[in-house]
């Protein structure tokens, strides 16, 4: 069985397994665009404003400045896609797991047992946030002062009510919080 | 090309230096993708066609400045 995080268990069950809205992934992709469309800009007009840049020596030297930072733009293309695709928070029967792979070097996997929760709070703001229904989702432990933070995920509402209706499933006296019960 | 030793050494320097430090993270990242993503076989496809695209584009820059060098 591949694993989706590290103590995983054989007879775990998944329920969601979400990732930050396509809308902030979209916000991302957008600013990208903006220097792919600063690339073709610079190559259609340079010329034309700059004459005798793509002439010459001169020309050969801009050439390689422009594929230097085509090969950037390819690079920050895949490092946005491979930091959407590694943040991801998973709720299980058991627990929720929040992965953060917060830089290149630097991953971070946390975890938090169903029974221990205390509250549970979902935030919808903007206006892209409320017309495409993503906000945060903030789960608030008896024991740690840390609380855990979905950021941007589609459907906060939906996944708070998941979290609350499996904290019921809880038996009473597994649950480490007595004012819920 | 028309540019003196001293300015070819620059544009091959600073070349040398961005293209390592591009490799490094690229190469970092398919590792931490294959390394940590959620499925094997989409991990694989992705790293497969950015290196495509990576490569070809760094093989045709290194081409670039072997021309001006």
């Amino acid at each position: 069985m591949h694993k989706l995080f590290p103590s995983q268990l054989e007879d775990e069950k998944i329920y969601i397994v979400v990732r930050q809205h396509w809308v902030v992934l979209l916000k991302k992709l957008f600013i990208w665009f903006m220097f792919a469309a600063a690339l073709v800009l610079f190559r259609r007009y340079g010329g034309v404003w700059l004459p005798g840049l793509f002439e010459g020596s001169i020309g050969a030297v801009t050439k390689l400045f422009l594929q230097v930072y085509t090969i950037f733009l390819t690079l920050s293309l895949f490092l946005i896609w491979l930091f959407y695709y590694l943040n991801v928070q998973i709720i299980t029967d058991r627990r929720i797991v929040d992965i953060d792979q917060v830089g290149l070097f630097h991953h971070e996997v946390s975890e938090l047992h169903i029974e221990n929760i205390e509250d549970v709070t979902s935030e919808v703001s903007g206006v892209l946030g409320t017309v495409f229904n993503y906000g945060d989702v903030y789960v608030q432990t008896a024991a740690s002062i840390e609380r855990f933070e979905f950021s941007d995920v589609p459907n906060p509402g939906s996944i708070n009510k998941l979290i609350l209706d499996l904290y019921e499933k809880i038996p009473p006296e597994q649950r480490t919080n007595a004012h819920h019960n | 090309m028309n540019f003196s030793l001293f300015a070819n050494m620059v544009i091959g320097g600073i070349y040398y230096v961005l293209a390592a430090v591009m490799v490094f993270l690229a190469a970092f990242g398919i590792y931490v993708l294959i390394k940590y993503g959620e499925k094997r076989g989409l991990s694989l496809v992705v790293a497969l066609v950015f290196s495509f695209f990576f490569l070809t584009i760094l093989a045709q820059s290194h081409s670039t400045l072997q021309n001006i060098v």
